[in-house]
Formats: C-alpha cells, sequence, structure tokens
C-alpha cells in the first residue's frame, strides 16, 4: 500500500532510487581504482566518486521532497519505444555485414513506419534519405562508410 | 578605442566571402532547424560537429557557422512560436503569449516582421555592449591557478544547474551523471582504466559527439514515437511579411529596452535567453501596458522577450567564452563544440585568440543582417517546410544521427551506446531531469578533475589550497549565492505567471 505517499509523486520517488543505485554503483566500482605508486595525493578514484556523491545527494533530496509527476506512454507507445530501440541496436550489430545502405535503409524505414507513414513511401523516402547520406559522406566528405561484407566476396 | 579597431578586425574575419558563406549557410540551417520541433539547434549542431571536424575549416570559420546555426535558429524557433503555438525552447514561451494572439488576430505577418526587426535591434545593441565590456574583461584576465580554476567550473554548475530552472536535486543528479561519462576511460595521470567494462573502445572514453546525439537527438525522436499521429500540422498561409512603419514606431522603445535588459542578463553566467525574455517580458508589461492588451496580441509583447532573447545571445557569448560557463543547452553543446576545435574557453581567451572572439561577435551582426533582410521574404517558404510530414523528417534525424555518430570513430559500439544515451535522455526527459548539466559535466569534467588533482599536489594534500586566494573565495561565494537565488527569484516567478495568465 502507498500509504501516506501523495501518489502523484511516485515517478520522481522512483527515478530518485534509481539515481540513487547509479551513484552506489559509481561509488562501489570507484573504489577499485587504486594505483600501486603515488602519482598524485588523490588519485584516481577520487573524481568518481564526487561524481558518485553527486547523484546520491541528488537522488536523496529527490525520494525526500519529490516535486512532479511525470506522464508515462500507454502499452502501446512503450512497443513501439522498443521496435525503435531494437531496431537501432540491430543496425549497430548488422552495419558491417549488411553495409551503409541496406542496413540504414531498413532502419530509417521502421521509424518510418513506426511514426506512421505507409510502407511504399516509407520505403522510399528512407532509401533516398540512406543515398543521399552515402553519396555525402562517401564522396564528398571522404569518410569511408562500411559496404557491407555479405556483398564483397573472399571477405576482402 | 581598442576595441572598436579589433572589432573592425572582426568584421574583416567574418566578411571573407568563406565565412560570410558559412554564416549564411549557417542561418538558413539554423532557421530551418529551429522552426521544426523535434530538431532544433542542439541537435542540428550535434550532427553538423563530425561533419565540420572532417572538413578541416579553421576554428573561427567552424565558430562563425555554429553561431549562425545559433542564433538563425532563434529566429525558426519564433516563426513556429508565433505561428504554431510550439515554441521549441523555454526562451520562445513568452514570445508565444503575444505572438500567437497576433496570428489569431490575423497579424501573423506583422508579428513576424517584429520579431525579425526585434532581433536585429537586440543584436546590433549588444554586439556595441561588447565592444565596451570586452576591454574591462580582458583587464580582469588575470593569471588563473589550478584552484580558481576549480572553483570557477564549481560555479559554472551551480550557476546553470539553479538559473536554468527545474528542480535542483535534478539538476545535482544530472551533474554527476555528466561527470561520471567524463570520467569514464583511461584516467591521464595514473593510466587506470575507468568504467570501460572491459571495453577497448571505451579506453578512450565517451565521445562528445555520441553523448550530444544520443542524450538530444535519439531521444527527441524516441519522444515523437510516443504520438501516432503521422500527419502534418496545418497552418495558414501568412502572405507578404513586411515591416509596416506603424509597428516599427510603436514598438521601438521596447526593442531597446528589451536589447539591454537581455544583454545585461545573458552577461551573468548561466542565465541565458529564457531567463532574459520572461524577464524583459515581464517589466516591459509592468512599464508600458496601461490598456491590459498584453497577452491579447499587443506587438510589444512580442517586441520586448525577441530583442531580449537576441541581446542575450550575444551577451551569453561573455560567460562562455572567458568563464566557459553556458546559459543553455545549447550554448553547452557549442562549449563542447569549442574544445573540439582546441579553443579552451577562459579568462584569456580574448587576448590570446581575439580573431575567435571578435569574428564571432562581428559574424553575428552580419548574420542578423543576413536574417534580416532574407528571412522576411523567405517565411512563406519556411512555413512549407513546416508542412513536412513527422513520418519523413524524424527518420531522417535518425539516419543523420547515426551517419553521424559512426563519422567519428566508424565504431558500431559508438551506435550502441548512442542508442542506450538516447534511451536514458528519454526516461529523463520524461521525469523532467534537465540535459544541460549532463553535458556541462562532460565537457568541462576533465578539466576540473585536473585542476582539482593539480592544486591538492601542488599544496601536498591540503584542500585549503582550493580556498587560499581571494578569487577562489569570491567564485565559491558565487557559487554558493547562485544556489541560493531561485529561493529568491520564485516570488517574482510567480508574480510573471499570475500576470500573464490575465
Amino acid at each position: 500500500m502507498r500509504t501516506g505517499v501523495p501518489r502523484g509523486f511516485q515517478s520522481d520517488r522512483i527515478a530518485g532510487f534509481i539515481v540513487i543505485l547509479t551513484g552506489l554503483v559509481v561509488a562501489v566500482e570507484a573504489r577499485g581504482f587504486t594505483v600501486g605508486f603515488v602519482t598524485d595525493p588523490l588519485g584516481p578514484k577520487a573524481f568518481p566518486l564526487l561524481a558518485a556523491g553527486l547523484l546520491l545527494v541528488g537522488g536523496v533530496a529527490l525520494v525526500a521532497r519529490p516535486l512532479s509527476e511525470s506522464s508515462w506512454p500507454a502499452r502501446q507507445a512503450w512497443i513501439r519505444l522498443a521496435v525503435g530501440v531494437a531496431s537501432l541496436v540491430a543496425y549497430a550489430t548488422l552495419l558491417s555485414t549488411l553495409g551503409f545502405f541496406v542496413s540504414t535503409t531498413s532502419a530509417v524505414a521502421v521509424f518510418s513506419l513506426l511514426l506512421g507513414g505507409r510502407p511504399l513511401p516509407s520505403l522510399a523516402s528512407a532509401a533516398s534519405i540512406s543515398a543521399v547520406l552515402y553519396v555525402l559522406f562517401q564522396y564528398v566528405l571522404r569518410i569511408a562508410l562500411p559496404i557491407g561484407s555479405l556483398f564483397l566476396r573472399g571477405g576482402q | 578605442m581598442e576595441s572598436i579597431s579589433l572589432l573592425l578586425d572582426g568584421f574583416a574575419v567574418a566578411l571573407q566571402p568563406v565565412n560570410l558563406g558559412l554564416a549564411f549557410c549557417g542561418v538558413l540551417i539554423g532557421t530551418t532547424v529551429g522552426m521544426l520541433p523535434g530538431v532544433g539547434p542542439i541537435n542540428a549542431i550535434a550532427i553538423l560537429l563530425p561533419l565540420t571536424f572532417a572538413t578541416g575549416l579553421p576554428p573561427e570559420s567552424a565558430l562563425i557557422f555554429f553561431a549562425g546555426i545559433y542564433y538563425g535558429s532563434q529566429y525558426g524557433n519564433s516563426i513556429s512560436t508565433i505561428l504554431l503555438n510550439i515554441p521549441g525552447t523555454a526562451s520562445a514561451v513568452v514570445t508565444g503569449i503575444d505572438g500567437h494572439a497576433m496570428t489569431r488576430k490575423g497579424e501573423a505577418a506583422s508579428a513576424l516582421a517584429v520579431s525579425a526587426t526585434a532581433s536585429f535591434v537586440g543584436g546590433t545593441l549588444s554586439a556595441l555592449g561588447l565592444v565596451l565590456l570586452a576591454p574591462a574583461l580582458s583587464r580582469w584576465a588575470i593569471k588563473f591557478g589550478p584552484a580558481e580554476y576549480f572553483a570557477l567550473m564549481v560555479f559554472a554548475f551551480s550557476a546553470l544547474s539553479s538559473l536554468a530552472g527545474g528542480s535542483l536535486p535534478k539538476a545535482i543528479a544530472a551533474t554527476g551523471l555528466g561527470l561520471l561519462l567524463a570520467s569514464i576511460g583511461l584516467d591521464p595521470q595514473s593510466a587506470v582504466p575507468r568504467f570501460t567494462l572491459g571495453q577497448l573502445r571505451l579506453l578512450d572514453g565517451m565521445d562528445f559527439v555520441v553523448v550530444t546525439i544520443g542524450l538530444f537527438a535519439i531521444s527527441e525522436v524516441l519522444l515523437m514515437l510516443e504520438r501516432t499521429d503521422g500527419g502534418a500540422r496545418s497552418v495558414r498561409s501568412v502572405g507578404r511579411v513586411v515591416l509596416r512603419l506603424r509597428d516599427l514606431i510603436g514598438t521601438f522603445w521596447t526593442m531597446v529596452r528589451g536589447s539591454v535588459v537581455g544583454f545585461l542578463v545573458g552577461v551573468l553566467p548561466g542565465a541565458g535567453g529564457t531567463v532574459a525574455s520572461f524577464v524583459a517580458y515581464s517589466a516591459e508589461q509592468r512599464m508600458v501596458d496601461r490598456e491590459g492588451t498584453f497577452g491579447k496580441g499587443d506587438a510589444r509583447g512580442v517586441a520586448a522577450p525577441e530583442a531580449a532573447n537576441n541581446a542575450a545571445a550575444n551577451g551569453a557569448m561573455i560567460p562562455l567564452l572567458t568563464l566557459g560557463v553556458p546559459g543553455s543547452a545549447t550554448t553547452a553543446v557549442l562549449l563542447g563544440a569549442l574544445m573540439g576545435l582546441n579553443i579552451t574557453p577562459g579568462p584569456l581567451l580574448i587576448e590570446r585568440n581575439p580573431e575567435v572572439f571578435w569574428g564571432l561577435v562581428a559574424s553575428m551582426y552580419v548574420g542578423n543582417v543576413i536574417l534580416l533582410v532574407l528571412n522576411l521574404p523567405l517565411v512563406g517558404v519556411f512555413v512549407k517546410v513546416l508542412q513536412l510530414p513527422r513520418w519523413i523528417l524524424m527518420p531522417a534525424v535518425v539516419a543523420l544521427s547515426c551517419v553521424g555518430v559512426y563519422a567519428v570513430n566508424s565504431s558500431a559500439l559508438d551506435l550502441v551506446l548512442m542508442t542506450l544515451l538516447g534511451f536514458v535522455g528519454y526516461i529523463m526527459r520524461k521525469a523532467n531531469f534537465p540535459l544541460a548539466p549532463v553535458i556541462l559535466g562532460l565537457v568541462l569534467g576533465p578539466l576540473m578533475e585536473k585542476s582539482l588533482r593539480r592544486s591538492l599536489a601542488l599544496s601536498g594534500g591540503e584542500w585549503s589550497i582550493l580556498f587560499d586566494s581571494p578569487i577562489a573565495v569570491v567564485l565559491w561565494l558565487l557559487a554558493i549565492a547562485s544556489l541560493l537565488l531561485p529561493f529568491a527569484v520564485t516570488i517574482g516567478g510567480k508574480k510573471l505567471k499570475s500576470s500573464s495568465r490575465r
């Protein structure tokens, strides 16, 4: 039961607890940053401990005095968010295999569909965006983008 | 006066064809992105950072380009605020009160013209202000030791955390997160790997571009995924935007007053365009609103915050470049861009890199002129851009983000980190955490740690060195004062809110 806690401030409290938890993990981890020899009076752990301290202070203050409520999305929206995040992770994983053009077109098309675009126009706009970026980076700025190991024979 | 000749040198820099072209492109890109809800100047600068580094532009040219995006976006932001009442950033919220009311009365063209003119007046007067103020600052530029630098950076954090508004605990936690991100990687002094999770790539630390694009651009796209209505917004056509003499006469002194207020607020470390526009609007309202027309489409209600906002953008260059204290998330990103160009902001910057400082001031002025002569006739085109459907626009932001992040290190792990930070940024935004302190922590963290450890190495571990010099003591006091300030200002803020509701 949430007795005595104003329901409106739940998300600030939860956020506070997450911040505290992060601070604790950082602090525990930072205590292990030691060197055998003395480089300077503070050493490598002081600054991460300061960061942990700020996280703990902010988190505790938030749990003690939560200030606002946030409106969290409905379940449908969470699914779209999950698909979006997953497609970005898949993009990172498959980029070197599928190459820039195929991966970017697919990822961008997924986002177009998620944002309410119809299938064919989404694919068309995704392909044109990817093509423009490919030309811009590969030929104008001369930053090499992956061609895709799948399309290269013998792995070269 | 010496500063006038330096300013003329600055104009010589800004008027070079390359820089003029860059200012033009920057202003144009800035106006476009500033207008599009969800893109915004931060994302534009973050995405364009790797591109600019790749082209190998000299620092002052790159800076002119970014500054062009910055103030172009302020104007673009005004367009979407006035026409659609969607302020992209907090600094345009006040403009919307009377600006959108004018649109509903069918005076959109007039409101846009007043806003452009007010921005121009604000830019002009604040450039003059910089000429007057900079020499005094150069004289003040004494040698800062590591202890003073540390105190200065503590002040930067407390100023940004408290003056940017919002909840202080959340700002403190966000600062902690920024410092945590800054300490990832190999510790430069002892070569101890910190928070690298066994990943070789992380030994180099978190890249600024990855963090900024993740936190801002990707989180913005994730926010957009919440809503399903994929269509474009309907905007009534605006017609020709010309400044009528009647509007100019009626608002001229408002613009001048707004500029002065905006410049003074902008010079305060940590207070940016948001504070400036609020203060200017409420001051103007108290001063001239005798018939109670403010809030019902009074052109002066547009002129005051717009002039103040632009003047503050100029004034804010002083704390940004000389102290490294940004007044908003956008200027925090601008600060990161500066560091990427090997320009370390500090008390000596005006002395050591006059071409950067004065070139920037002059280019802001040139940018203002470009905005005035170019954007007024082009408003119709910009309105068309506003009608671009979200299912084309936001996926394009995703593609630009991915390719921008990949271009930095050609690393797939960076893309994963970008996604992770995008999700963290999304949660932080939903829970009303400010993102600017994270960026500031990441940008200033390494410098802050170095000065802290160097000062304690100098003193042999005595913490008292941090409070030894008068400058350091003053900075510590300022840091404490800025943390206490919101409690004093709350009363004034409540006054404004209740009066604008009328």
